[in-house]
């Protein structure tokens, strides 16, 4: 309990499939929180390697090929396959890449984003996309997903 | 009594897979040895115990955290297909929450006598995890960690008896269950693959004498017995001096080595042993005599020393592929601690700082340090401090190869450890 308060640990499962140039993932878990700021897809860096650590490949800001992350109630979205994503590291072409979804919390609730507390004011509006890279962090993680792309 | 037990053909599989044992790189094996595990829980659920006994409480609840790094463990890469050496981190908390009633009201001094009823529950958790970087671009990076191999949960429920200052009680049940986390890194805890229950009391007489076991199957698993000379002597001569030094013989009798796959080594015998998933099991039991004194050199100094040898009732052999007789050492554990530990009342609020230096040999040993060739005996060190301001406490400490530590979990052999506490009393 002490150490799971502490670290960020895996909380839902998810699954992915590939489906033409596009992966496909699909989980159950919802966000209804007040500070619920989006969803965020990584896959794995390099292909083969389940422990090669993870990149982002679509979020709020970017959008995915298809599926809403900007809303908590989404399960399903598109990305693309790993040679075609907005990952910034070289993308291998073919191989075994592993998934995982991302719940994003506001770090402070709407009251208390302020320019003391970090945030450029008003927080949302203009400012959204500075203030969501600079204030919010991973509230809840999924477990990955293995998908062998061809 | 074993409630279900599947994780031998498991074991085997794994065990078979990666030889030789003596490697710095290892299977997560030790620290499924249930054995140990209840009588590790069991002697931090009485090391609480030895500090709340002298307290007028009605709640107390304790929190620990201990991590040990880098763990080079084989471990399945689903990526590659392939087991691989892979660093992992060691977690383990510890909690214990106590209730306790006194019948007629707390005594007034620590002189006085009370009769107090106490229900407690205590948990200890072992789990190895994998860190994980997630780049998330512009806002940065965070860690995760997945759970890897199995994850250990030892329970207490217990209930206690105190007619202070004559006698103590404790007694209840350990219950040791292991769950393994799913591939995709999350855990379910409401199906273990192993689960444990074991009976234990303790008592204690007049503050001389304490003697606990822990029994499984109707079997005594451990046993161990400690005599306060400088009590004893109390009743036939003035040792109330705080010069007077505190003198403690010890004596523990564990079933520790019975030939399953996850122990370090083979008893009696090695022939025809681990080659297949059944095979004839010997055992052996471990005595280990102890002193332990506490000496008081100034008013907020104090050196502890502590003495124990070892006697191990049959040969045992390593797990290599060419198989040996290891030569047990007479000598179990030695360390000395030096405190700065200020005299206070049982109910004042104390602090204390210490480090010191210790001794230990184990079988394991070579199986879990940096470099086999350098035998089975470590040098520790350990430095840390407490403070207990009545209602509200904690301690940190850091160590490496210190022997208390080696005692609860030899994999920690060569590894630094680090540790914080925090306590709310009430």
């Amino acid at each position: 309990m002490i150490e799971g308060a502490i670290t960020e640990r895996a909380s839902f499962s998810i699954e992915a499939r590939q489906v033409g140039d596009d992966v496909v993932i699909t989980w159950n878990e919802t966000d209804h929180s007040s500070n619920f700021a989006g969803i965020e897809i990584y896959r794995t860096r390099e292909a083969n390697d389940e422990y090669s650590g993870y990149v982002i490949v679509a979020d709020y800001l970017t959008g995915a090929v298809s599926g809403d992350l900007s809303s908590g109630t989404t399960t399903t979205c598109t990305v693309n396959k790993p040679a075609d994503d907005s990952a910034t590291v070289p993308a291998g072409t073919s191989g075994i890449y592993f998934y995982r979804v991302g719940l994003i919390h506001w770090d402070e609730d709407e009251d208390d984003r302020t320019a003391e507390n970090g945030y450029l004011v008003p927080w949302d509006g203009l400012n959204f996309d500075t203030n969501y890279n600079n204030n919010t962090d991973i509230n809840e993680v999924s477990g990955s997903a293995m998908v062998e792309i061809n | 009594m074993k409630i279900r037990l599947n994780l031998p053909i498991v074991l085997f599989t794994i065990f078979a897979a990666v030889t030789p044992a003596r490697s710095a790189v290892y299977e997560a094996s030790t620290l499924y040895n249930s054995v140990s595990r209840a009588e590790t829980v069991q002697e931090l659920y009485m090391t609480r115990w030895d500090v709340l006994k002298e307290k007028n409480f009605y709640f107390d609840i304790y929190g620990r955290i201990n991590w040990v790094f880098d763990f080079d463990v084989n471990t399945y890469n689903s990526g590659s297909g392939e087991y691989e050496a892979t660093e992992l981190r060691l977690t383990r908390t510890y909690g214990s929450m106590t209730f306790a009633i006194p019948i007629g009201g707390f005594r007034k001094d620590e002189e006085g006598s009370d009769f107090i009823v106490a229900l407690n529950t205590t948990g200890f958790h072992y789990g190895l995890v994998k860190d994980i970087e997630v780049d998330r671009g512009d806002a940065g990076t965070e860690s995760i960690s997945d759970y890897k191999h199995s994850q250990f949960f030892d329970d207490i429920y217990a209930v206690s008896i105190l007619y202070r200052p004559y006698f103590t009680f404790h007694g209840g049940y350990i219950i040791n269950n292991e769950y393994e986390p799913k591939e995709d890194g999350t855990m379910s805890y409401s199906d273990p693959v192993e689960s444990y229950k074991k009976k234990f009391f303790a008592v204690e007489l007049y503050k001389v004498m304490a003697f606990s076991m822990n029994i499984d199957e109707g079997r005594p698993e451990s046993t161990k017995v400690s005599v306060e000379l400088n009590q004893g002597l109390g009743f036939i001569m003035d040792t109330k001096s705080i010069y007077f030094p505190a003198i403690t013989l010890g004596y523990e009798n564990t079933a520790a080595y019975n030939d399953e796959l996850y122990d370090p080594v083979w008893v009696d015998t090695y022939t025809n042993k681990g080659t297949s998933a059944h095979y004839d099991k010997d055992s052996a039991r471990l005595h280990v005599y102890s002193l332990k004194v506490n000496q008081r050199f100034a008013r907020s100094f104090t050196v502890e020393g502590f003495l124990g040898a070892q006697y191990i009732t049959d040969e045992i052999y390593t797990k290599e592929n060419n198989p040996e007789k290891i030569d047990v050492s007479k000598a179990k554990e030695w360390y000395i601690l030096l405190s700065y530990d200020p005299i206070a009342k049982a109910d004042e609020a104390t602090m204390k700082a210490y480090t010191g230096v210790s001794w230990y040999w184990d079988p394991a040993i070579m199986i879990h340090r940096n470099n086999p060739e350098k035998g089975n005996a470590v040098y520790g060190w350990i430095i840390g401090c407490n403070f207990d301001i009545v209602h509200f406490g904690g301690d940190m400490k850091a160590e490496y190869n210190f022997s208390s530590d080696l005692k609860k979990l030899v994999e920690a052999a060569d590894k630094w450890a680090v540790e914080g506490s925090l306590f709310v009393r009430i």
